[in-house]
């Protein structure tokens, strides 16, 4: 789902002209602040841990807290089914402790969960883990080179615009980017599949193939997926990218470097865009859970046997457990991707580089 | 909100007010920066037309948009069904009239409802600030932190599919993210002169905050409107799509797309249609809030090395 608080024009923030955006308003663990210590860039690292440990404790905490709202009888009927006698009903609750109260069944679960035991699905009777774990590497994949493809991608598209701003070019791409950013992804996704897959035929209807195709066709599956997944991050980044490019070019330094005769490559890509990077890398990383959860419905157009596809299917089974395992999991993989970005960013930052001689 | 606003500037006697260049974007003139801007323009009439056929397309299907077989199965357009029939022999035509409704109503009460909420108290925080401020401002930033179609799909799978349940998880997912943007907004202009006037006069937070401080970032207020709404749609229709939004036998869009994808080699305009009914409607807004935002922001050449 691409929706978040990205800025609609030039880096700036949503609508209007709080100047508090300007620097990106506070987020837990993602400010970097000047550095205090001997060790800032290992303080910086252990700061971002920690942000998103906790953030992945609330993701546990609100999908159990969401799908424990039932009573204990509603789940154990779901279980066994309508025919079920009460007492049955009753033996059930008190087996699986469907009675213990909030925080107790939470630390069970959290703990089994970490321990590796996801639970068995009350609908399909299998073993979650092994049903989960193959299709998380599948989207995890399928994550990577969607950003792999899409963010130098925006980045360039972002130095074009920026260094024609108000030109034609500029104005069109920017346009283009305003109606794509529009587009659900399954609206995306059906446009490129009625494209490649039904008029032209290069490409097939859904990537089924992955669970037993060749090996082309597998390469073949993940085409569409990915694609529809670039197509709906760039325009968002490409405009972050415009952003952050127009600041740093305007900057008196890139000025300064273009007098002392520099050419406009080195200007542009190791003087501009090296301290572009740091907020570029920052509002990207911001936004990738945002950018990132597009997967899930992607996944579901083509068919995809990924685990948003699996979580779409728990959720109308009302397979509980199924849902609680890949709710987590996909919480871990958006937090550690982005939690990724967010080393880059101490990785780029001088600041945090200097204190340290 | 933007129509009362609207209405006060219309009452204004042009010739009297100077416009200048570096006139602050004054909230009465959301409307005429729309007018005023080819995009805003477009964006405006391809709403209009979207608005027109979702309120009163219902009223010329040529048949019932839920009457299974009431053609061929699975056929193209012909005089009969000018977007032919989906697999189960109903009118595509007749149900591409009438599938509009929760993608517009749904993201309208969402995000009203979490401007009400969200907006309020960004407002407050940034009015406040201090400890109340702190306490609004980390719980706007834990809701952050959870990924949007993430956290709706684990509550609706807890809660079920129903049409309060999607209104009020959509709006919560734009609580925080309203709030922040009303709170920046608030925060610039909270140091004016008028607010301190407002305090010495005793006015009480509620009233100060709705007569002095809300006029003032009505603006971006507008702006900000726009761009949810805008995504609000993306998301109700992207939940439709999934099956856990509007439920069959319903006609909706999303829906329609997620039905009928199986036969896109078949019957394409099943598809198509409602797919474009969709890109049109969030489109139209996205163009309505990008007029706005660049009004806003008076992006200019101005300052940039022609590098």
């Amino acid at each position: 789902m691409a929706e978040a608080d990205l800025p609609p024009i030039a880096g700036k923030a949503p609508a209007g002209a709080p100047p508090e955006s300007a620097p990106p308003a506070p987020s837990p663990g993602r400010t970097i602040k000047p550095p205090r210590t001997r060790y800032p860039r290992l303080e910086s690292v252990l700061r971002q841990l920690g942000a998103a440990l906790l953030t992945l404790l609330v993701i546990s905490t609100v999908t159990f807290a969401a799908t424990n709202i039932k009573s204990p009888t509603e789940v154990a009927r779901n279980a066994l089914g309508r025919e079920t006698s009460e007492a049955q009903l009753q033996a059930y609750v008190e087996q699986h402790g469907l009675d213990d109260p909030f925080y107790v069944r939470y630390g069970s679960w959290l703990k089994d969960f970490v321990q590796g035991d996801w639970g068995t699905s009350a609908v399909t009777g299998r073993d979650v883990r092994a049903d989960v774990l193959p299709r998380l590497g599948k989207t995890l994949l399928l994550s990577l080179i969607a950003l792999g493809i899409a963010l130098p991608i925006s980045v360039l598209l972002g130095v074009f615009m920026a260094r024609r701003v108000g030109s034609w070019q500029d104005l069109s791409l920017l346009i283009t980017t305003v109606l794509l950013a529009a587009l659900p992804e399954f609206v995306v996704g059906i446009g490129l599949l009625m494209l490649f897959a039904v008029w032209l035929g290069w490409l097939p209807v859904d990537s089924t193939s992955l669970s037993f195709g060749t090996t082309v066709e597998k390469a073949k599956a993940y085409i569409l997926p990915a694609l529809t997944l670039v197509i709906a991050m760039v325009p968002y980044i490409a405009r972050i990218a415009r952003g952050a490019a127009q600041e740093s070019l305007a900057a008196p330094y890139t000025q300064a470097a273009l007098l002392r005769g520099l050419s406009r490559r080195t200007v542009i890509w190791d003087h501009a865009m090296r301290n572009a990077a740091v907020p570029l890398v920052n509002a990207v990383a911001i936004n990738l859970v945002y950018l990132l959860s597009g997967v899930i419905v992607v996944e579901n157009v083509f068919a995809f046997p990924g685990i948003g596809q699996a979580l779409v299917q728990a959720i109308g089974q009302g397979d509980t457990i199924t849902v609680q395992a890949i709710a987590l999991v996909m919480g871990a993989m958006f937090i550690a991707i982005s939690l990724a970005a967010d080393l880059l960013v101490v990785y780029f930052n001088p600041r945090l580089k200097a204190a340290t001689a | 909100m933007s129509s009362t606003l609207a209405d006060v500037d219309v009452l204004e006697p042009e010739p009297l007010r100077p416009i200048e260049d570096d006139d602050e974007a004054r909230p009465a003139s959301a409307w005429r920066t729309i007018i005023g801007n080819v995009e805003g323009q477009i964006g405006l009439v391809l709403g209009a037309i979207m608005l027109g056929i979702i309120l009163f397309g219902r009223f010329f299907t040529p048949y019932s948009p839920t009457e299974l077989g009431v053609g061929p199965q699975t056929v193209g357009p012909s005089t009969e069904h000018l977007l032919g029939t989906d697999n189960l022999g109903r009118d595509v035509f007749s149900r591409f009239l009438t599938g509009g409704d929760t993608i517009l109503i749904v993201p309208l009460v969402a995000v009203t409802l979490a401007f009400l909420f969200g907006g309020s108290l960004g407002m407050l925080g940034a009015y406040a600030r201090g400890r109340i401020d702190a306490v609004i401002s980390r719980t706007f930033d834990l809701l952050l932190t959870l990924p949007p179609l993430l956290l709706v799909l684990v509550i609706i799978a807890g809660l079920g599919t129903s049409t309060i349940v999607l209104v009020v998880t959509v709006a919560l997912v734009f609580v925080p993210r309203v709030g922040r943007v009303l709170r920046g907004a608030t925060q610039a202009i909270v140091t004016n002169d008028y607010v301190a006037a407002a305090q010495a006069r005793g006015e009480r937070t509620a009233s100060i905050l709705g007569r002095e401080v809300l006029p003032n970032i009505a603006a971006p207020a507008i702006a900000d409107f726009a761009l949810r709404i805008t995504y609000a749609i993306i998301f109700v229709a992207t939940l439709n799509f999934l099956g856990l939004g509007a439920q069959p036998p319903d006609p909706d869009w999303g829906l329609m797309v997620a039905d009928s994808r199986n036969f896109l080699s078949v019957q394409p305009w099943a598809t198509l249609a409602p797919a474009a009914g969709i890109a049109a409607l969030s489109i139209s807004f996205n163009l309505i809030a990008d007029a706005l935002t660049r009004h806003l922001t008076r992006e200019t050449s101005k300052g940039v090395v022609p590098v």
